[in-house]
């Protein structure tokens, strides 16, 4: 255990993972320079953008929020050794149970509406993630390839679903408008900035407690990292995937919820730019740890908060901060490459 | 190693850290574009274009942006306003209108327009367009270029904004008393399914209709793929349509550009009005891309020609109800709840 704690330790320096990400900025600059932008201009409206004032605070956390949820709904599952790349069906699924629960179970106190509203959406998205659990635990059916089809699924069956059965009158695909006992409380007016980003800080608390500090947690890092001497020890390796893979649908569907309570305020067709995906590419630069994913979604939330002052006042196109966010993904995968090659360490 | 990472430590200090230049004085055009952005040869690059235009005649920066989600518009919305550098913010599309009902009570000094949607607030101009009357325009034509005096519709959704058009439509056709007549609407239901759009489309040709109108979006495409397929007429909407075959001979042409130009320019000259602002055919926001001052504007920006000559005396027609809408002896119908 000891040894184990120090392992864990050491890992977790983030030492390659800031290298990473000046030199996804230093790259970032030499493009920049060489498409006849200013790097300085430039990042300095990133940062304006992301932390200058309230206002870009309130838009940093605000986007950093749903991804952190799918970085955790994530890390959860890679840590038992599934890939499960259908947070973004989960997320979904929670935002529409979230939204419906909002709409139709009115007449609640708010308090109690708003767990109820959010625990829907939980629920959903861990039966969400049952689906892929099962097939994979009783079928062997590989969960790259169910998890991404049933985020496909959730794409296109919500989108029928606000476009259908549950279309608010008028021509936009959206649903009516939750309940006001439903809307998550806005922590930082006049920002958007919701209830919903305390809440994801709660789940890092929670998930880094499960993992680490629980008999259940340690069970579920075991399967991760060999499933064979877990299993020898007398782990039940499928109730174990199938545990991580219900909590991992529970998170990204409560994400969901979050997303809808605290920012639309109702479902609307395409309101996730791919908050799913996102969370694996947080979930890895984080570490795969908790509180590293917290660092990394605000990385991220400013990147996107950011890009948004950039391209206004310097004409430098959104897609160079999506490069930005790119680099640091391709980077921070690369620990070997930056641990060796720039660090010349060979012993991490 | 500690050397190197120290070294481009200090580097990207004094890249990120110095300070910025300062920005040109004068205030700006903010513009913040539809989730689909530049290149949706409709509504954003038509928009950006008359942004472009008054920038240029106006000489003042422009700054636009294309948000990829829903949920980026109102942050866009407040980083805009916040920053208080710009004399007017045009926002494109109807979707923007939640999130600037909201901005713009938090932001009551700062000016904003609205394209294709109201925001009841006294300091947005919501910019709307009376589709009607380009309706009235093209049934006029459609009257005369069919020759089995059948004309079929295919439609969106059955909401008033698409019943507008088709009221002026078939009122267009009636007028031009060639005998023919419009079958039924046919509702595909949704936007974004060109494959039902084509269907209906088919079955329009199969009752014998040789002109086809869409106003269905997406699935309009579909629509006008099934007349280039039977080789009759087809007939487009919102910006001109005619580049997406041979023979579809005419659009309803939304003037966004024209539109947003007046409403940046009014801003900058002190004339700036919120409110509705309602617009037809007597000013242009909504007009035919037959008219020769339209056609050459339109193949110049989408780089082809119109393929199917319309008569000179058709076209003659279509100019006199352009100009008897524009003097008011024509009225066109609308929907009731368009104040019909």
């Amino acid at each position: 255990m000891k040894l184990l704690s120090k392992k864990s330790l050491s890992s977790f320096s983030i030492l390659p993972e800031i290298i990473a990400i000046l030199l996804a900025f230093l790259i970032s600059a030499l493009i920049l320079l060489f498409s006849g932008y200013s790097p300085l201009v430039a990042f300095s409206a990133l940062f304006r953008g992301a932390f200058g004032s309230k206002n870009a605070w309130g838009q940093t956390l605000t986007q950093a929020t749903p991804i952190l949820f799918t970085a955790l709904a994530f890390l959860l599952t890679f840590r038992t050794g599934i890939f499960n790349i259908g947070v973004e069906g989960q997320f979904l699924m929670g935002a529409i149970a979230s939204a419906l629960a909002g709409i139709y179970f009115s007449g609640l106190p708010a308090p109690l509406h708003i767990a109820l509203s959010l625990l829907a959406g939980g629920v959903m998205g861990a039966l969400w993630g049952l689906i892929p659990a099962l097939l994979k635990a009783y079928l062997g059916v590989h969960e790259v390839i169910t998890t991404m089809m049933m985020s496909y699924i959730a794409s296109y069956l919500t989108s029928y679903l606000v476009n259908y059965p549950f279309k608010a009158p008028g021509w936009v695909a959206q649903t009516e408008p939750v309940a006001k006992s439903a809307l998550l409380p806005k922590i930082l007016p006049p920002t958007q900035l919701s209830l919903s980003f305390i809440i994801a800080l709660f789940f890092s608390f929670l998930v880094s407690f499960f993992l680490f500090h629980t008999y259940l947690g340690f069970q579920v890092r075991a399967v991760g990292l060999n499933p064979e001497a877990a299993e020898n020890k007398g782990i039940a390796i499928k109730n174990r995937q199938i545990l991580a893979f219900l909590l991992s649908g529970f998170i990204a569907g409560i994400g969901g919820g979050g997303e809808i309570l605290g920012v639309h305020g109702r479902f609307v067709d395409g309101f996730s730019p791919g908050y799913g995906w996102d969370g694996i590419a947080v979930g890895l630069v984080g570490k795969l740890h908790p509180g590293g994913c917290i660092l990394a979604s605000i990385l991220f939330g400013m990147l996107r908060a950011g890009g948004m002052t950039m391209t206004r006042v310097t004409k430098v196109p959104l897609d160079l901060s999506l490069i930005i966010q790119s680099l640091v993904i391709i980077l921070v995968a690369a620990p070997y490459f930056i641990k060796t090659v720039i660090m010349r360490r060979k012993d991490l | 190693m500690k050397k190197r990472s120290f070294l481009m430590l200090i580097i990207m200090v004094f890249l990120l850290l110095l300070p910025s230049v300062c920005w040109g004085e004068g205030k700006k055009i903010g513009l913040i574009l539809a989730t689909g952005g530049l290149g949706d040869k409709s509504f954003n690059d038509i928009s950006y274009a008359g942004a472009v235009r008054a920038s240029e005649e106006l000489g003042v920066e422009l700054d636009y942006v294309e948000p990829q989600a829903v949920a980026e518009f109102e942050g866009y919305q407040r980083d805009f306003a916040s920053s208080q550098e710009y004399e007017i913010i045009v926002c494109v599309g109807f979707d923007q209108a939640d999130a600037l009902d909201k901005i713009a009570q938090e932001f009551p000094e700062q000016k904003f327009a609205l394209v294709d949607m109201t925001v009841d607030q006294p300091n947005v101009a919501s910019l709307l367009f009376k589709a009607n009357e380009g309706g009235f325009l093209l049934g006029v034509q459609a009257a005369y270029m069919s020759e089995t005096k059948k004309i079929g519709i295919v439609g969106g959704m059955d909401i008033p904004l698409i019943r507008d058009f088709f009221i002026g439509f078939r009122e267009g056709v009636k007028w031009a008393d060639t005998g023919a007549e419009v079958l039924p609407t046919a509702y595909v239901g949704a936007w974004t399914d060109p494959t039902k759009g084509k269907e209906l489309a088919l079955s329009l040709i199969d009752q014998g209709c040789d002109v086809i109108w869409a106003a269905a979006g997406k699935s309009g495409l579909g629509a006008l793929e099934a007349t280039k397929e039977r080789g009759v007429y087809g007939m487009g909407v919102d910006a001109c349509q005619c580049y997406l075959g041979e023979r579809i001979i005419a659009s309803e042409t939304k003037r966004v550009d024209i539109a947003v130009y007046e409403t940046i320019k009014s801003a900058f000259e002190g004339t700036f009005q919120g409110g509705i602002l309602e617009k037809g055919v007597a000013e242009g926001w909504i007009s035919n891309c037959r008219f020769p001052e339209e056609q050459s504007f339109w193949e110049e920006t989408f780089n082809f020609k119109h393929q199917v000559e319309i008569p000179s005396e058709v076209m003659q027609k279509v100019e006199e109800a352009r100009e008897k809408i524009s003097k008011g002896e024509i009225k066109v119908p609308r929907p009731e709840e368009f104040g019909g």
